[in-house]
């Protein structure tokens, strides 16, 4: 009894220690532009930071980016599994071989560095850090499908943009051709939103 | 018949597309790996079902995919037979499908 009674006085004080902690580092900063670095975030500064809130990730390819891509113009938006999450898949169904196909997600509510995790790294087959048009990446290829890549962008804190690509006609023998569209469909997904920035 | 066919196709070979990335995609997410002996068998099965089996969703669902395109290919040969692609691509235009 007496023992927990020291414990649970232990953990309010961290936490109290915690909050005091907190406070000064909230109040906005006038000088400097970089963001404040974090202690517990292992990853690389990104330029700036790029709000995915209330963005339609349907609006992020343009037309003449789709033709570019060999796509259609045909944009399907959905939602994703994570809270706030917002979809949009492009692709090549009716174009010149091969056909590969993208998922645009808009993640608001996990951390990039969610990847890193062991829970998460399990399901992995390999993450590379990338860059993406200047701004910190992850290049993710799966266990469980091989014929699929993902490109996650560092956007803000809590929030990443999501592109994965997969074959649309038949399947794939190895992750890397959908690592090289998933990178261009990426980098363009980044200079459309930093357009509209 | 033709563009209606057409456009049907068209539409759910770009409707499984979607949800073909998106089972891709929620496959990395799911994390069924617990450790322990259960959770391991469980996970070979439901990875199985998944996508190693010749009948996995993933395998299943990608070829009625092509299925579907080459419907759509067929039908819009046909439609330039009989002189129907304008038909046809109102059709697709109606269900927001550029042709």
């Amino acid at each position: 009894m007496n023992h927990r009674r020291i414990t649970a006085l232990l953990i309010s004080l961290t936490a109290a220690a915690s909050v005091t902690a907190c406070g000064p580092s909230e109040d906005p900063l006038p000088g400097p532009t970089l963001p404040a670095p974090s202690t517990t975030r292992a990853f690389p500064a990104r330029p700036k930071t790029i709000s995915l809130k209330d963005v339609d990730p349907c609006q992020l390819l343009t037309d003449q980016q789709l033709e570019q891509l060999t796509y259609g113009k045909n944009r399907l938006p959905d939602k994703g599994s994570r809270l706030g999450e917002a979809q949009c898949s492009v692709g090549n169904d009716f174009g010149p071989m091969p056909r590969l196909g993208s998922l645009i997600s808009l993640v608001i509510s996990e951390d990039i560095t969610t990847w890193l995790t062991p829970e998460r790294q399990q399901g992995l087959e390999g993450t590379r850090q990338i860059s993406i048009a200047g701004y910190p990446a992850l290049e993710i290829t799966g266990k469980l499908t091989k014929d699929d890549c993902q490109v996650v962008v560092d956007v803000a804190d809590g929030q990443y943009l999501d592109v994965l690509a997969a074959p649309n006609h038949g399947r794939g023998a190895s992750p890397e051709p959908y690592c090289v569209e998933a990178k261009r469909v990426a980098e363009m997904v980044m200079a459309t939103l930093l357009a509209k920035q | 018949m033709i563009p209606v066919l057409a456009a049907t196709f068209a539409e759910q070979a770009a409707l499984l597309r979607k949800e073909l990335t998106k089972a891709r995609s929620a496959l990395r997410i799911r994390e069924p790996w617990l450790g322990d002996p259960v959770s391991v068998e469980a996970t070979r099965l439901f990875n199985k079902h998944l996508t190693d089996d010749e009948l996995s969703l993933v395998n299943v669902l990608s070829q009625l995919r092509d299925q579907y395109q080459a419907n759509y290919e067929a039908l819009m040969a046909a439609a330039k037979q009989y002189n129907m692609v304008e038909q046809t691509n109102s059709a697709l235009l109606e269900r927001g499908i550029t042709p």
